[in-house]
């Protein structure tokens, strides 16, 4: 589903992202992992277009996505670190926005809107300013935004910042559910509790190159420890040596 | 203090080298354009004042109260660009919320973010005014110590501007609510407008109508107020009279010092008050589906654009920084028509009345290219860090480009048409100039929309917290010289031609006016697509 050959990124001659391969099949949780600056995000920008390699190919449901961007943006979802929406809009506006440019049915998306927002206790809220909202309530919109056009792949990056416990459990319910119907899912995280509990293959990402993958499994095999955390550690620690 | 101005400093030396390192070539290309901007303005400046002053004894009088209106309107704009850039960067920003927390006194902060704005707000129009008083000098062979020792009364003349915008700035927020200071503000102007009595006398002397019916002319010379004061520093100079020069020099630095020492000693309990104020977080207030969604979800525009047009209808109408600026607008529109109405046009000869109506259609055009910059240039930038969204989005940047570019060509065109309409009915312009002013002003405000969209493209900075500093920036600074010099070149080839049809009857021009508009529209065209063109690329590479 999500497939990436040789891919290179620098930024002013440094490289952020060096030889990447990954490989992720549908219906796939998979979580990215790796210290501050080990090229996470760097690399979601880059499979959700927001970046151009600087070698490299990706292919998502077999599209190359530089050749066809717009036929695999209508596949796929992006959850950033830090939720920027438009903050002059209500939240209503804004999933209705979003809605428009997927081009969802209006019954349909009202359906959607209403639902999402029950679930996620906003409905009080819906006719606010979205520059009225706390971080956590932003990242519920843009977890929202990102459900009504039932994206094929989700690309989160740090998944659960700012969200109150009740809406983490939520998020994990929701995202486990949607995995088991088909969804394919690449997580960046530093929260190594969340890779062990929601991944099905873990990589690990350092200086930009990926320096381990598989699944906790094969990991707790190969490196000798039974904790992701010891594993996390004893990876990065050898390399920074 | 000066650590964080020490910092700030680094920061931009930072930015500059880094950008330098990043492409050095690119940073060298920008240079000479600036080099070469300043001598397009000079140029344009100097060319100006020739043609005036070919207009006989006439031009001394004009020159002499050219600079008056050049301090007056660059004052108003000073003042007004510092009341928004303050109630940003102080108000609005995260800056703000981080040096808080840092031991400092809120004076020190309010001093440092006005220093901050009046910097960013006089940067632009104060190079312009040295270029504009170098010229004066040479065309009047004035010393050189004028435009030399210009600083010495423009830095308290831009802090009295400044000064202005921040007491505009503090009593607006702290008294009033803005759309109600709006709605004030335009009704009034409309009010006066209308009830402004036109000259009962009218005369044919073109020396009594600049200097009794030109309204614009008459307040800018206001000795009493600060805005004329460093027109009387130069022209008292300039004629010998130094005590007086001297007093209006010292009337300048006593109120500048005077508005700086307010504003050290009760800035800092205003700063704390307001920014407590605007910290706080207000009522939520509820905004129901209403007439712009029906309007917009009516099936005459495509779903996805009739949705962009919505977002930023919604945008600017609740972003008072931005529909603020419109004050800019109605303060010109003001000065505009007042001079109008008592204008004698259909007294004065045809070479005069030609003249009149292209500079007419010179200020509407000024007028479109002033707006033009300052709403649709920043249009990318607004998208700000919000930009992923349109970037993740299944549609073709040509698509989101082109809703932007209808939308600003529908919000600008009834503006800039209605303007000549009326200006031209006011002037009882003849028939033909009519058709031939309304369709240059057809054809350029189409091309400065495209112009100013296609810069903005170019230069966006989704990274950049204030979308408003964009148009300070580089990318607004050639957004402005592109825009001025088609203005220029554009007004002048027809009047000219005009010119020269009315004094020596040139047939050829004549017979092919059409064929010479037909072909400055296809040149329009094509200048507009090459910079849409350049813009939509950009934007298509533009990393997040």
């Amino acid at each position: 589903m999500v497939k990436t050959i040789n891919l290179y990124k620098s930024f002013n001659g440094k490289w952020a992202v060096q030889n990447l391969n990954l490989h992720i099949k549908k219906g796939e949780f998979y979580c990215l992992l790796g210290p501050n600056g080990a090229g996470k995000t760097t690399t979601l920008k880059l499979l959700t277009t927001l970046l151009r390699p600087s070698r490299g190919k990706i292919y998502i449901k077999g599209l190359d996505i530089e050749k066809y961007p717009y036929e695999s943006k209508k596949i796929i979802g992006f959850i950033p670190d830090t939720p920027f929406i438009y903050e002059n809009l209500t939240a209503q506006e804004f999933l209705t926005f979003i809605g428009n440019i997927f081009k969802i049915d209006k019954k349909e998306l009202a359906k959607k809107i209403e639902y999402y927002f029950d679930i996620f206790g906003l409905i009080t809220y819906r006719d606010c300013l979205l520059k009225e909202y706390s971080h956590g309530m932003r990242q519920k919109i843009v977890y929202i935004s990102n459900f009504l056009h039932e994206p094929e792949v989700l690309f989160i990056d740090e998944p659960l910042v700012g969200l109150d416990p009740q809406a983490i459990h939520l998020i994990k319910h929701l995202l486990l559910e949607k995995v088991k119907s088909g969804l394919t899912i690449l997580m960046c995280t530093h929260i190594l509790s969340i890779a062990e509990e929601l991944s099905h293959r873990v990589g690990i990402l350092h200086a930009g190159e990926l320096i381990a993958e598989g699944t906790l499994e094969e990991l707790r095999r190969n490196i000798d420890k039974t904790s992701l955390e010891e594993i996390f550690l004893t990876l990065t620690k050898n390399l920074r040596k | 203090m000066k650590t964080i101005i020490y910092f700030k400093i680094r920061a931009l030396k930072n930015l500059i080298s880094k950008y330098f390192l990043s492409s050095p070539l690119r940073s060298i290309l920008i240079v000479c354009f600036y080099v070469l901007a300043m001598g397009v303005i000079y140029l344009s400046i100097w060319g100006g004042f020739q043609f005036i002053s070919s207009l006989g004894e006439l031009s001394f009088i004009i020159i002499k109260r050219l600079i008056f209106i050049i301090f007056f309107i660059t004052f108003f704009m000073i003042a007004l660009s510092f009341a928004i850039l303050y109630y940003t960067s102080s108000f609005r920003s995260k800056e703000t919320e981080f040096l808080i927390t840092l031991p400092y006194s809120y004076w020190e902060l309010s001093f440092y973010k006005f220093t901050e704005s009046a910097l960013l707000a006089s940067w632009l129009p104060l190079g312009g005014l040295i270029l504009f008083i170098i010229v004066y000098t040479q065309i009047n062979n004035l010393s050189i110590l004028i435009p030399l020792l210009s600083i010495f009364y423009l830095i308290p003349f831009i802090l009295i501007a400044s000064s202005l915008g921040y007491i505009f700035c503090i009593l607006v927020l702290r008294f009033l609510d803005l759309r109600k200071v709006f709605a004030i503000i335009v009704l009034s102007v409309i009010v006066v407008l209308y009830f402004f009595p036109p000259l009962k006398e009218k005369n044919m002397n073109i020396f009594y109508i600049i200097s009794e019916e030109i309204v614009f002319f008459k307040i800018s010379q206001l000795w009493f107020m600060p805005f004329s004061w460093p027109g009387w520093v130069i022209v008292d100079l300039e004629n010998g009279k130094f005590i007086n020069s001297f007093i209006f020099l010292i009337n300048l630095w006593t109120l500048s010092i005077l508005s700086l020492n307010f504003i050290h000693s009760y800035g800092g309990n205003v700063f704390k008050s307001l920014f407590l104020k605007h910290s706080v977080p207000k009522h939520k207030r509820q905004y129901r589906q209403g007439f712009l969604d029906k309007l917009f979800t009516l099936k005459i525009f495509p779903l996805h654009m009739g949705s962009f047009f919505l977002k930023d209808v919604k945008l600017f109408v609740r972003e008072p920084v931005l529909w603020l600026q419109f004050l800019i607008f109605f303060g010109l529109m003001f000065f505009y028509f007042i001079n109008i109405r008592r204008f004698s046009y259909n007294l004065l000869g045809d070479i005069w009345k030609n003249l009149i109506a292209f500079l007419n259609t010179f200020s509407i055009l000024c007028i479109t290219s002033a707006l033009s910059i300052r709403f649709i240039f920043p249009q990318w930038s607004l998208e700000g860090k919000s930009y992923w969204i349109l970037k993740l989005s299944p549609l073709n940047i040509k698509n989101i480009y082109f809703e932007k570019f209808i939308f600003s060509l529908i919000a600008f065109l009834p503006v800039s048409l209605t303007l000549i309409y009326i200006a031209n009915k006011m002037l009882k312009v003849t028939s033909n100039v009519f058709f031939l002013t309304i369709w240059i002003v057809f054809i350029s405000t189409c091309s400065l929309v495209s112009f100013s969209l296609g810069w903005g493209a170019y230069f966006a900075d989704f990274k950049r917290e204030y979308y408003l500093k964009a148009v300070e920036s580089l990318g607004g600074f050639i957004n402005i010289i592109i825009n001025f010099s088609y203005i220029v070149v554009t007004v002048f080839t027809f009047t000219f031609l005009n010119h020269l049809i009315i004094t020596r009857n040139v047939l050829f021009f004549k017979k092919y006016i059409f064929y010479i508009l037909g072909g400055w529209g296809i040149l329009s065209i094509l200048l507009s697509t090459l910079i849409t063109y350049i813009g939509i690329r950009k934007l298509k590479n533009k990393e997040y």
